[in-house]
């Protein structure tokens, strides 16, 4: 009785539009006095030990670096490489529009800032090449789903923190699932084109071989980002921690030194958003730390899974069920929080029915992320509707036929755990 | 009242700004020093933890300040203006109570950790210097609350803002300029 009463709790607070991370330490306050003798001192070991970690230090050199690659003008290179790359095919500008969004998603750990800093440019340039305004809007801010699918990926490191799977590992098991996507989206454009669509006149403006290597000797520093980040963990050179700082200064070197985007003092303003940024991530994971040691301590992830196995006894059950519930929480929740809450729930079944864990945190990332591209609570479609002007309603509706596919390519990744499992095993059975 | 704040304002963002670049400096001349000269420096792990302890505290108070903390609005969105006006009233209340709370325990907290003297394992620095972050990131946390209330009485228009504010978690910084 008392475990349905702290998850109602919760949800009334949440409901006020309380910030989620002060929702749930008043959960844990109020159901340790009405339930419990335990004092509030422990409330405060509780989320002081979470936050003094250095795993954790992860996610503000994650959005740091990702801040300053923003603000360093990365992303008008790496648009060059796409477009001098795709930009001749049928749909071209489209499939770069895609591609770019998955060269910055290698370096930035978050989807909004991927749709912001791709969008501000590729919008007004598809909508030139007389591409349909909607089609324009909805590509970029579907595409910008692939920030979280691509390591590094800030909902990984969380997941990571909630339940002690290895950071490197997620990282790699989010690699073909993101590719593929992104490989999904461009084929959706070039059919799109080829059936009289748009962007039948791109091929006219077939880049040269000049121009191809024009950009990717001017992308080159960009580009060698992900390959020091991801190289740098799997080689085990260092730490996802250590790597994400090695990100931070690499990204301010080629953005003061090489691009020369970046002055000196652009840093105080970059330093202070990308500090309260982080802090609101690390406020609810050392204030859910809390939560969920209340929960550990009264049993109730043990009571709800043996709950939820007795009425889904099977993992298929069990994952049609995660699916729908995330489907539904995803539109309601932004996906760190909801990892937060409900990663340290699923976790106990995840590991009785012999799902490999890896792979259950690619099928959460991947189902919340489509609660971003769906009212009421779609970060991305309000990052491009307050962008373009555009009513909200039209950006859903031009995302639709995007937002169907992923919900497939869901289904799929969610029941062949291959796709995760594949490059995670093929590196970790290498010497 | 604004001319009370800008102080607050200058000394959180110079606290994150200082300790976010410090911490990154410290974690990458770990890595360099390991490598080029095969030396860990002890002190480096714990520093630049204490310093994140620090970066988080302060940079809740700046995420209360520019109404930033992610919340759930999906049910007040719907509500009419009177009633969506007491409900940011009531969670910047809820917050204040919160985090008064949260502060007086860890007061209580760090007494104890000075009673006892206890020390850092690696520095050999008192406990309660990394401790004392949450006083006080949650003290000037709760100034922004209370400075939150004042504002939406005195400027009722403002609450579509503060909401529309909460939905951009991620705040691009285009120029790097300060919004």
């Amino acid at each position: 009785m008392s475990s349905a009463l702290v998850f109602i709790m919760l949800a009334a607070l949440l409901a006020t539009g309380t910030p989620i991370a002060v929702a749930m330490v008043a959960t844990v306050m109020l159901s340790l006095v009405f339930f419990t003798e335990v004092p509030m001192l422990v409330i405060i070991q509780q989320m002081f030990n979470s936050a003094d970690s250095f795993t954790l230090m992860a996610i503000p050199f994650f959005v740091l670096s990702g801040n300053i690659m923003t603000a360093g003008g990365i992303s008008k290179r790496l648009i060059r490489v796409a477009t001098a790359l795709f930009g001749g095919m049928p749909g071209g500008l489209a499939i770069a529009a895609t591609a770019a969004c998955a060269f910055f998603a290698a370096i930035s750990g978050s989807s909004p800032a991927t749709v912001a800093a791709i969008g501000a440019i590729m919008i007004p340039a598809l909508m030139k090449a007389k591409y349909d305004d909607a089609y324009s809007v909805g590509i970029v801010t579907s595409a910008g789903s692939l920030g979280i699918m691509i390591p590094p990926s800030i909902p990984m490191v969380v997941y990571a923190l909630a339940t002690g799977e290895p950071i490197g590992k997620l990282f790699m098991a989010g690699v073909v699932p993101g590719l593929l996507t992104a490989f999904v989206f461009a084929v959706m454009c070039y059919v799109a084109a080829k059936r009289g669509g748009f962007g039948q006149n791109d091929q006219g403006s077939k880049a040269d071989l000049k121009e191809i290597a024009a950009s990717l000797k001017e992308g080159f520093w960009g580009l060698m980002m992900p390959l020091i980040v991801l190289g740098g963990i799997y080689s085990g050179v260092f730490t996802p921690t250590e790597a994400a700082a090695v990100a931070v200064v690499y990204s301010a070197i080629v953005g003061s030194f090489i691009y020369r985007d970046i002055k000196l003092k652009d840093y105080v303003g970059i330093l202070t958003s990308s500090a309260s940024v982080a802090a609101m991530i690390m406020f609810i994971i050392i204030s859910a730390s809390a939560f969920s040691w209340y929960l550990t301590s009264q049993g109730i992830p043990q009571e709800v899974a043996n709950w939820i196995i007795s009425v889904a006894p099977e993992p298929w059950m069990f994952l049609v069920a995660v699916n729908i519930l995330l489907l539904i929480v995803g539109c309601f929740m932004e996906p760190n929080s909801a990892i937060l809450v409900l990663a340290p729930l699923f976790y106990p079944i995840v590991q009785k029915m012999g799902i490999n864990p890896i792979h259950f945190g690619i099928v959460m990332i991947f189902n919340l992320e489509l609660g971003m591209l769906t009212p009421p609570l779609g970060l991305n479609l309000f990052v491009a509707s307050g962008m373009t002007r555009f009513p909200l309603s039209r950006v859903v509706k031009a995302s639709m036929p995007f937002i169907i596919a992923m919900f497939v390519l869901l289904i799929v990744f969610t029941y062949i755990p291959f796709f995760s499992t594949w490059l995670p095993d093929l590196l970790s059975a290498a010497p | 009242m604004n001319k009370l704040l800008k102080p607050l304002e200058w000394i959180e963002n110079t606290l994150a700004v200082v300790s976010m670049t410090v911490v990154s400096i410290i974690v990458f001349g770990q890595v360099i020093s390991r490598y080029g000269f095969n030396y860990t420096p002890i002190w480096a792990e714990e520093l630049s933890r204490f310093l994140v302890v620090w970066s988080i505290f302060i940079g809740v108070a700046i995420g209360v300040r520019n109404n930033q903390h992610i919340g759930v609005d999906a049910v007040i969105r719907f509500l009419p203006h009177r009633l969506k006006l007491a409900s940011e009233v009531l969670l910047n209340l809820i917050g204040v109570v919160v985090l008064s709370i949260l502060i007086y325990t860890s007061i209580e907290f760090i007494q104890h950790t000075m009673e006892y003297e206890q020390l850092s394992p690696a520095m050999r620095l008192p406990m309660y210097i990394p401790y004392i972050a949450m006083p006080v990131g949650l003290g000037l946390s709760i100034v922004h609350f209370l400075h939150n209330i004042v504002k939406l009485f005195v400027n009722p228009d403002e609450a579509e803002s503060a909401l529309a504010a909460s939905e951009h978690i991620e705040e691009i910084n285009w120029g790097g300029e300060e919004k």
